[in-house]
């Protein structure tokens, strides 16, 4: 089965997009975000010396891992449109577009 | 995206109920040391399940495969004496006293676990021999140990909240007792 993407109607839905974040970070704890969550998704090993824990109630936990579980949904939901999009063969126009 | 599976957020949370308890971090000079990441959430898991409860035992029957862990603490002590007390002072029978039940519902409760493959009991009456104790059992398919930590920490937490009360009831505190005594027991008493 073929099938056919329409990249103008893409690129235009990508600038009509808002400038913001797919998934809402309302509600999480900043501290818990940015000091312990991201450095650690970008691969640094935190020690619990390195946290401070009077920054953050212990509610705000399940809130950062639903927040996480969502991002990481959003992440897998992109991949799986980018392998679609590179799994799409490219195909020859019947006449010349340029010069 | 890494998928960081739940040990980080489990973890945090555990770690975050160790800073928050005087006694768990007083107990815990490398607390600051340990990484988070998995194999320490493990270990972590262990090390906390094994401090709540001030006495704790766990004991292997390689033969049957069975873990048994006996788990003591001063506040189970007062809740029993704090029982046996208002039973003879109020002469009711261990079976209708409503703390005792409470206990009972409160560790049935946190028992309540995602895994499968424990069981659990208690050792409260005076009958019993013993230290009074509350048992949990696991066997070589109980993956939940990182549940245990705030099973036994409600637990605990239940049973001081249970000895405010009782305390209340028998006049040795100023609070006001939650669950007062029914008509019928002050009648019997």
């Amino acid at each position: 089965m073929s099938m056919k993407l329409n990249l103008k109607l893409l690129a235009t839905r990508f600038s009509q997009a808002k400038d913001e974040p797919s998934v809402s970070d309302g509600g999480v704890n900043r501290y818990l975000l940015e000091q312990v969550l991201r450095p650690n998704l970008e691969g640094e090993l935190l020690r619990l010396g390195d946290i401070d824990f009077g920054a953050f109630d212990a509610d705000d936990v399940p809130a950062l891992e639903d927040y996480y579980d969502r991002l990481y949904k959003a992440s897998q939901d992109l991949s799986q449109f980018a392998q679609t999009l590179s799994r799409v063969p490219p195909a020859p126009r019947t006449v010349r577009s340029f010069c | 995206m890494e998928d960081m599976s739940s040990y980080f957020f489990h973890m945090l949370y555990l770690a975050k109920m160790v800073h928050d308890s005087p006694r768990l971090k007083k107990e815990w000079p490398s607390f600051g040391s340990i990484p988070l990441d998995e194999d320490a959430f493990y270990e972590l898991s262990l090390e906390l399940a094994v401090s709540i409860f001030e006495d704790t035992s766990n004991y292997y029957n390689a033969e049957s495969g069975i873990e048994t862990w006996v788990l003591s603490d001063p506040a189970v002590d007062r809740f029993c004496e704090l029982c046996t007390r208002l039973e003879t002072e109020k002469g009711l029978e261990e079976g209708v006293n409503p703390y005792r039940r409470n206990a009972e519902q409160m560790i049935h409760e946190s028992f309540r676990l995602n895994s499968y493959s424990y069981d659990y009991g208690w050792r409260l009456s005076p009958g019993d021999r013993g230290r009074h104790c509350i048992l949990f059992f696991s066997d070589d398919d109980f993956y939940g140990l990182e549940e245990l930590p705030v099973a036994f920490m409600d637990i605990l937490d239940g049973f001081q909240e249970l000895n405010r009360q009782l305390e209340a009831e028998l006049g040795l505190n100023k609070l006001v007792p939650i669950y007062p005594l029914r008509n019928e027991w002050k009648e019997a008493a």
